[in-house]
C-alpha cells in the first residue's frame, strides 16, 4: 500500500520525462528523474475496508494498482482546496506551482 | 565501464605535482564523486588520472593559534560536518556540507573537490563565498593564495593551473568571529539531488541584537558560478533585523542573474532567490541568538 501510495506522489509532485527539441531524454537517469526519496515523504497511512468480490477468486481484490491511482487527483484537489487554484497538469512540481499561484493572483 | 588509461597514486602533494607536472594531460582524482561520473558518461573517457586519495597532509580542519581555521581540501563532507572546530568556529559550512547528495557521497566526496569541480552547485561554495575564504594552492614554481573572489572563472572553470594542487582552505578569524550564518539548499527533493539553488547568508549583529550590522550573502545556482550578493549586503547591512529580513530578498535580485534550463526556469530561480534571502537571513539572526517577529 504505502508502496503504491509513494509512486502516486512521485507522479502527483515530481516525476515527469524531459525531452529536448529533438527528442531525446534529458533525464534518463535516477538523479535527474525524480523519484521521491524516503526523506520526502510524509507519514503515509492505510486504511482497509473488507469487501467480498465476486469477480475475484475466492472473492479477493487486487491491490497492485489501486493505492496509486488515486494520490494526484486527492493531492490537486488539496492544493485546490488550500489556495482556490486548480492546477490540471502533472506534475505539480514548485515550479510549476509558482506559475498556478501568478497566474491565479497569489504571487 | 570506467574507461581509465593510468593511475597514478601520488604519496604526498609534492610527488602529485611533479606527477602533474610530467603529464599535462593528467587528471587529478580526490574522492572520485565528480571524476568517476564523468569518466563513465564519456566525458573524460581514456583519462590517466593522478590520485591524492588518502595524502594525510591534505586532510583534517585545525584552528591555528592566530585563530585562523585550516581546511585540508581531502576532508571528506562528513570529515567538515563532524569536524569539533567547524561546528565551534564555522557551524553553518558542516550543516552546508551536509546538505551534499547522500551519506555515502558525503563518505567520499571532499570540500577540495567540490570547490575545484567549477560548479555553481556546490554545496560548501556559497558559505564559503560568505567566508571570503582563500585558496592556498601550490605547484611546480611555489605556492600561491588565491581570494575566492577570483577563485571561478567560469562554468567548471577555476584559478587554478595545471599541476597545481589546492593544498589548504584558510578562514581567516576576522572573516567568521562574531558572525552566525545559515545555508539553505533549495533542490527538487530532500537527499540525493543537485541545488535548484543555495543561499548561504551569514550576520554579524549589533551588541544588542537588534540590527544587523554586517549581512553577507551568497548564492549558488544564481549565476554561472557562485555568487556574492553585494547590493544586498550594503542595502540589509545597518538595519533592524526584522527590516533586513523583509528587505533583502527583494535587493538580491539585482545581483543575480540565473538562466532557465531544463531543470528550472530562471523566473522560478527569482522566486526562490526573493524568497530564501530572507529565510537564510531570518536563520542567521536566530542562530546568532537575535529575536526576530516575523
Amino acid at each position: 500500500m504505502h508502496g503504491g501510495m509513494s509512486m502516486g506522489l512521485g507522479y502527483a509532485l515530481s516525476e515527469r520525462m524531459q525531452y529536448d527539441e529533438k527528442g531525446r531524454l534529458l533525464n534518463g537517469n535516477l538523479l535527474d528523474y525524480k523519484i521521491p526519496t524516503a526523506l520526502d515523504h510524509p507519514e503515509l497511512k492505510a486504511l482497509f475496508v473488507e469487501t467480498d468480490d465476486p469477480s475475484g477468486p475466492f472473492g479477493n481484490k487486487s491491490l497492485g494498482e489501486p493505492p496509486a491511482i488515486p494520490v494526484a487527483p486527492a493531492v490537486r484537489n488539496a492544493v485546490l482546496h488550500a489556495t482556490g487554484v486548480a492546477v490540471n497538469s502533472l506534475p505539480m512540481n514548485p515550479q510549476k506551482l509558482v506559475e498556478e499561484f501568478r497566474k491565479g493572483g497569489l504571487l | 565501464m570506467y574507461d581509465i588509461a593510468s593511475l597514478y597514486s601520488a604519496s604526498c602533494a609534492e610527488d602529485a605535482i611533479s606527477e602533474l607536472a610530467r603529464d599535462p594531460e593528467a587528471v587529478v582524482i580526490a574522492g572520485g564523486t565528480d571524476v568517476l561520473i564523468k569518466i563513465r558518461a564519456g566525458e573524460l573517457a581514456g583519462c590517466r588520472l593522478v590520485s591524492i586519495h588518502g595524502i594525510r597532509e591534505l586532510e583534517g580542519v585545525t584552528c591555528r593559534e592566530n585563530g585562523d581555521l585550516h581546511i585540508g581540501p581531502l576532508t571528506t563532507f562528513r570529515g567538515i560536518t563532524q569536524s569539533e572546530v567547524i561546528r565551534r568556529c564555522v557551524p553553518c559550512l558542516g550543516e552546508a556540507a551536509d546538505q551534499a547528495g547522500g551519506p555515502q557521497l558525503r563518505a567520499m566526496g571532499t570540500i577540495g573537490g567540490n570547490v575545484c569541480n567549477g560548479v555553481t552547485s556546490a554545496d560548501s561554495a556559497s558559505t564559503l563565498m560568505t567566508l571570503d575564504a582563500i585558496f592556498r594552492v601550490r605547484g611546480p614554481d611555489g605556492q600561491r593564495d588565491i581570494p575566492i573572489s577570483e577563485w571561478y572563472r567560469g562554468v567548471g572553470k577555476v584559478a587554478l593551473r595545471h599541476a597545481e594542487l589546492l593544498t589548504c582552505i584558510i578562514i581567516p578569524r576576522r572573516h567568521y568571529e562574531g558572525f552566525s550564518g545559515h545555508y539553505i539548499k533549495y533542490a527538487q527533493r530532500s537527499a540525493m539531488d543537485i541545488a535548484t539553488l543555495g543561499v548561504s547568508c551569514l550576520v554579524k549583529l549589533s551588541g544588542d541584537k537588534a540590527r544587523a550590522e554586517q549581512v553577507r550573502l551568497a548564492f549558488g545556482v544564481a549565476g554561472p558560478v557562485p555568487m556574492r550578493a553585494l547590493t544586498a549586503e550594503a542595502g540589509a547591512a545597518g538595519l533592524p533585523v526584522d527590516e533586513a529580513i523583509e528587505k533583502i530578498g527583494a535587493l538580491a535580485l539585482a545581483d543575480v542573474n540565473p538562466r532557465t534550463s531544463w531543470r528550472a526556469s530562471r523566473e522560478f530561480r527569482m522566486q526562490l532567490i526573493k524568497e530564501l534571502s530572507g529565510r537564510a537571513l531570518r536563520q542567521a539572526v536566530i542562530n546568532g541568538g537575535g529575536a526576530v517577529k516575523c
